[in-house]
């Protein structure tokens, strides 16, 4: 799900339709993602795995600030691989770009339901698979509002948890 | 130049991180405003530390500890969820980190954006959420959002030197977690230790991104 969440979140940030939004699978996790333009040229940003760089580059923006963090050394990664992301399998990436297409408040619901999940399997109460059901399921069961106001989001909140709770409980 | 930077969680993984790259650049940046939901005895340490103006805790019945042990020093303490939000509004702060986990990242997201401040942006929630009306806001307000998520830093640097030139696609990179290659029947069985069990990084068992992709 983590993932989905991610892609919702750059549809916002970088003003993309859900289909601009691609995930690739790369195990090393040097390259931490990438934008093809529409001349075909893909750029890649690169690095360790530290989330010290990202975070850096936020509070320095435009800046990039001088460090002593470890670099990166090619020949301790002599293969970067890819993989296409199953779908079929993980059916909460699906889950969260449907959600995306479907906008107004269901994000907001899917994000809740995936919390109250979480816990609930964290604590022995529901399986790793029926985490995407209890999920699938509360979106059904919510309003659906198309343009929300923030009081509206923080209602459908508490509604999204309270419904994902009660399928826990069922 | 130098930045008043106000880390909203600073307690947690990427407050503590934040910290860290404060500490490796003195020279450019200086803590302003420090923030923590539970966590009162880092909170406590860090403040003796960085000597921000101000700190917040967000459950209220850690206030009294807090500003007592923050007596001696030149630091106004304040409680609450209302105190948590005003404080992204800091009319010194040149920066706001919302690195606060759940959706009370929200609102202090959007008093920073409306008082015109920055905002390094780690709160998966404000996007995921209200990312309509939080960037709207930012358009109008002519504020900057700068994603602090590796995947979406990395995607903000590729763009960065490309004004005008149209984005055909972006590919978002995930390891894969645990469970990379595995089937529906395999992941029926899984423990939560399994899916704590992350090849890259262990997985923060407070961090709701348990599940793999």
């Amino acid at each position: 799900m983590n993932k989905g969440l991610e892609a919702i979140e750059a549809r916002w940030l970088f003003n993309l339709k859900p289909e601009q939004i691609e995930v690739v699978v790369h195990p090393q996790s040097i390259i931490h993602s990438m934008v093809q333009f529409e001349d075909g040229s893909i750029k890649a940003q690169m690095g360790l795995p530290d989330m010290r760089l990202p975070i850096q580059y936020a509070l320095g923006f435009p800046q990039r600030l001088p460090n002593s963090f470890p670099r990166f050394n090619f020949m301790d990664f002599p293969s970067l691989t890819f993989e296409q992301a199953d779908v079929s399998v993980f059916r909460n990436l699906s889950m969260a770009y449907e959600a995306m297409r479907q906008g107004g408040n269901v994000p907001c619901v899917l994000n809740a339901a995936n919390e109250v999940a979480v816990e609930a399997f964290l604590k022995g109460k529901c399986g790793f698979v029926e985490m995407s059901c209890i999920i699938e399921q509360t979106i059904g069961k919510c309003g659906f509002i198309a343009s929300p106001t923030f009081s509206d989001y923080v209602e459908t909140d508490r509604e999204a948890r309270e419904v994902a709770q009660s399928l826990i409980k069922a | 130049m130098h930045k008043n930077i106000a880390i909203l969680g600073s307690t947690g993984s990427i407050g503590t991180q934040a910290l860290e790259v404060v500490d490796a650049h003195p020279d450019r940046f200086s803590v302003e405003v420090l923030t923590a939901n539970n966590s009162v005895d880092l909170l406590i340490e860090q403040a003796k530390k960085y000597q921000p103006n101000i700190v917040v805790i967000g459950n209220e019945a850690h206030y009294s500890l807090l500003s007592e042990s923050l007596k001696n020093e030149s630091i106004k303490v304040y409680a609450g969820e209302e105190a948590m939000s005003q404080v992204a509004a800091t009319s010194t702060v040149d920066m706001v980190l919302t690195s606060m986990v759940g959706f009370s990242g929200l609102l202090p997201t959007i008093r920073a954006l409306e008082a015109g401040i920055p905002v390094a942006l780690a709160n998966k929630e404000t996007l995921v959420v209200a990312g309509d009306l939080i960037m709207n806001l930012a358009r109008q307000k002519r504020v900057p959002v700068i994603p602090v998520d590796s995947e979406h830093s990395a995607i903000f640097q590729c763009l960065q030197g490309e004004p005008g030139n149209e984005v055909e696609k972006i590919m978002l990179t995930a390891s894969g977690g645990p469970f990379r290659g595995k089937n529906v029947e395999f992941l029926r069985k899984v423990t939560r230790c399994q899916a704590l069990n992350h090849p890259i990084g262990k997985w923060d068992i407070k961090s709701p991104s348990i599940q793999p992709l």
